[in-house]
């Protein structure tokens, strides 16, 4: 069985091609339309990583990536931004909230094939 | 549009015309109608960015189903390259060339035996020729000891009385002569037919050899050509598979590009949607002052062409994200398409290595086991032949036994004569004369009788040799041919299972091939959302413009320097790396965090681990 990777992101189409990307690459996905739609499939389901979105209503990636680190099951599970965001004082929010790394849109499929295989060990 | 969007110009311009009116110091804005303008552009920008994530979606759904049967094409492809390739085939034609070698070795070896064979025949013949004289020989005897008896009767007729006897001698040598050249011309006459039987056998068989290794070389020439040609289309099809592979795995790196430019629907999107926002503001501002704001109107058209440039930078990004996916699904489209053609070139090969090429070897293969029967049927003719020779020798042999036993009786008879002559005195000289005479002649006969005695032995022993061989010959013969003809069934069988497996799996690749290009022209071709968002930005774009130009029109040029300190709180809020280059290209760098990474599509500064 493959490993199981949250994709957060408010738009869909952006949700279909990172679950593309990875499910091409043997990776089973979960997805969640916000912040607040991941951390609660987070409370139900067991993921291995998870890659956010970082404005998004409802409840934003920082927002998601603080109650994520909250729970034991994601306590030190990769988190990887991915956002259209690129200021460096957003990075260090990011950083500073717990997250793993930060891919700014857009992404290249072998670029975040890399990422994910490197922080997943 | 367009005409919508400028909601109010012609009352602009009545407005602007009392405004000149007044004097430069009391000029009026028309922000009430520049107002209605900016509330229908935000409401055609909401519109814009929501509207194009439902195509998006039918495209990246498309777009999924494209990519895995774009793998399996690729898997198909690489497999039948394997398979045409595979140590199988190769195995199945390699063996099938050795058993031709066998089948050509064998051919070599029938054509020396045959040879052998004729020349065994020829001998045979040669020796029952020889027969011919010693048994001529004896027709003179028999005329010569006619001729004794009759000489005897008439002398012992002459002498009378005291040579009582001679004339039942002279009876008996007569008879015995008879039967001697009876039995020498029934020997001529078995030795004639036999010769006949021989001459037909001898050439029955060199034209049966002579045909039979011509007919048998040609197939194993054809079936050899055959195999070649095999050969060269397996190769053909290694090379025109390893292409098909190739072009899918540059489909798969298309499709990537096809998924980054996806992306830009959701960046355009959020670039539309901050355009939006700014304009929402700006149109509560406008709305809300006095007609006299100088300030608010400066600072109206700074941000109404920022965010028209904002709205160009959007546009182009768009525009080009959709050709680029136009580009590279049309490039997997062209791509696909030159697979089908190589696909439909090995399918075509294939098609010709396909049941007529092992159709005309199982035929070839059954010509040439009919071939080898015919063989195996002139070896036993030869056998016919040479039992029809032991058994016609074994006859005329007792028939010279017959004519050697006549001459010792002859002998007996003449020297008993000889003995009756000195008893009867010097009368009876000349009756000696004669029994002698008859007894040289029985000699004679007998040594003819050994002559042909002898050749017939050698024509026994030929023939006997002969028959053995050729009897063994026969049997080794059968069972040797049996089992190449056994090995190639088999082996004929096996390449034509693996060739119609691999002629399913060409025809099979190609429908997939085509039905996906078929699909992919049909997806691009139906593409819109591009020109949808240019002709919604272009509404909006057109409406900025015409507020800008009123603007302009209105505001002193001194005071329209200093935008950057104007727009320093709207730099603020940008979340992108191209909002923020075309906000420092509009108002100046100074006073920006701009990112420090570029960005550029070759690099991975887009990515950064912590």
């Amino acid at each position: 069985m493959g490993k199981i990777i949250m994709t957060v992101d408010d738009s869909a189409s952006v949700r279909q091609m990172v679950s593309f990307t990875l499910k091409q690459n043997g990776y089973d996905v979960v997805e969640a339309v916000d912040g607040k739609d991941g951390l609660q499939k987070l409370s139900s389901s067991k993921v291995d990583m998870i890659i956010t979105d970082l404005n998004m209503p409802n409840l934003d990636g920082i927002g998601l990536i603080k109650g994520a680190r909250a729970l034991p099951a994601c306590k030190f599970i990769p988190i990887v931004m991915l956002t259209t965001e690129s200021q460096d004082s957003k990075k260090a929010e990011g950083k500073a909230a717990g997250a793993t790394g930060w891919i700014v849109k857009p992404f290249k499929p072998e670029q975040l094939i890399t990422v994910v295989k490197k922080v997943l060990g | 549009m367009i005409k919508n969007l400028i909601h109010t110009k012609n009352n602009t311009l009545s407005e602007r015309t009392s405004v000149m009116d007044k004097g430069i110091e009391t000029i009026v804005f028309p922000f009430a109608s520049w107002g209605e303008s900016l509330a229908l552009m935000t409401e055609k920008l909401q519109q814009l960015s929501g509207s194009t994530e439902g195509e998006f979606l039918s495209i990246g759904a498309r777009l999924q189903d494209y990519y895995f049967r774009a793998g399996s094409i690729d898997r198909l492809a690489s497999d039948v390259t394997a398979q045409v390739s595979g140590e199988e085939v190769q195995g199945a034609i390699e063996h099938l060339v050795t058993l031709l070698d066998k089948m050509q070795n064998y051919l070599v070896d029938s054509e020396r035996e045959a040879g052998l064979d004729c020349e065994s025949l020829g001998n045979v013949l040669r020796l029952l020729e020889q027969v011919v004289e010693p048994l001529s020989g004896f027709s003179t005897i028999n005329k010569v000891l006619r001729m004794l008896g009759m000489s005897t009767k008439i002398e012992s007729a002459r002498l009378g009385n005291s040579a009582a006897g001679f004339d039942t001698i002279a009876a008996d040598v007569a008879n015995l002569s008879v039967q001697v050249l009876e039995k020498s011309q029934t020997i001529l006459t078995q030795q004639s037919s036999l010769c006949d039987t021989i001459r037909k056998t001898l050439e029955g068989v060199e034209k049966t050899e002579a045909e039979q290794i011509q007919r048998v070389q040609g197939i194993l020439d054809k079936t050899r050509a055959s195999l070649a040609s095999l050969k060269e289309i397996n190769s053909n099809c290694s090379v025109i598979a390893s292409v098909v592979a190739s072009a899918s795995s540059e489909i798969s790196k298309g499709m990537s590009e096809v998924v980054t430019s996806m992306q830009f629907h959701d960046i355009v999107r959020q670039q539309i949607e901050h355009v939006e926002t700014a304009l929402a503001e700006l149109h509560h501002r406008v709305t809300s002052c006095g007609s006299e704001e100088m300030d608010l109107a400066v600072e109206m058209t700074d941000i109404c062409e920022l965010q028209a440039a904002q709205l160009r930078q959007a546009g182009d990004e768009i525009s080009d994200a959709v050709r680029s996916i136009i580009d590279n699904l049309c490039k997997v489209s062209d791509k696909e398409s030159n697979t089908a053609s190589k696909t439909r070139e090995m399918a075509g090969v294939a098609d010709r290595a396909g049941s007529s090429f092992f159709s005309d070897m199982a035929d070839d293969l059954k010509k040439i086991a009919a071939v080898f029967a015919s063989n195996a049927e002139a070896n036993k003719s030869i056998t016919r032949a040479m039992t029809s020779v032991a058994g016609t020798v074994g006859e005329i042999v007792t028939y010279v036994g017959d004519i050697e036993h006549i001459g010792e009786e002859i002998e007996l008879i003449a020297m008993n004569a000889q003995i009756k002559a000195a008893r009867t005195g010097a009368e009876g000289a000349a009756l000696g004369v004669l029994a002698e005479a008859t007894q040289r002649l029985s000699v004679e006969a007998q040594e003819q009788t050994g002559n042909v005695s002898r050749t017939l032995l050698a024509v026994t022993e030929t023939t006997e040799s002969l028959f053995h061989d050729v009897g063994e010959e026969a049997e080794n013969l059968e069972n040797e041919i049996d089992s190449i003809v056994n090995e190639l069934d088999s082996v004929l069988n096996s390449l034509r299972l693996l060739n119609e497996n691999i002629i399913e799996k060409v025809q099979s690749l190609e429908g997939e091939v085509l039905a996906l290009s078929c699909d992919i022209e049909s997806t691009t071709s139906s593409i819109s959302v591009h020109e949808l968002m240019a002709s919604g930005l272009s509404d909006v774009l057109g409406a900025l413009n015409a507020i800008v130009a009123e603007a302009a029109a209105l505001i002193p040029i001194d005071l329209a320097k200093g935008k950057t300190a104007r727009l320093q709180e709207l730099a603020t809020r940008y979340t992108m790396h191209s909002e923020r280059k075309v906000h420092a290209g509009f108002a100046g760098a100074e006073g920006f965090d701009t990112f420090s990474g570029s960005g550029s599509e070759e690099s991975d500064d887009n990515v950064e681990l912590f």
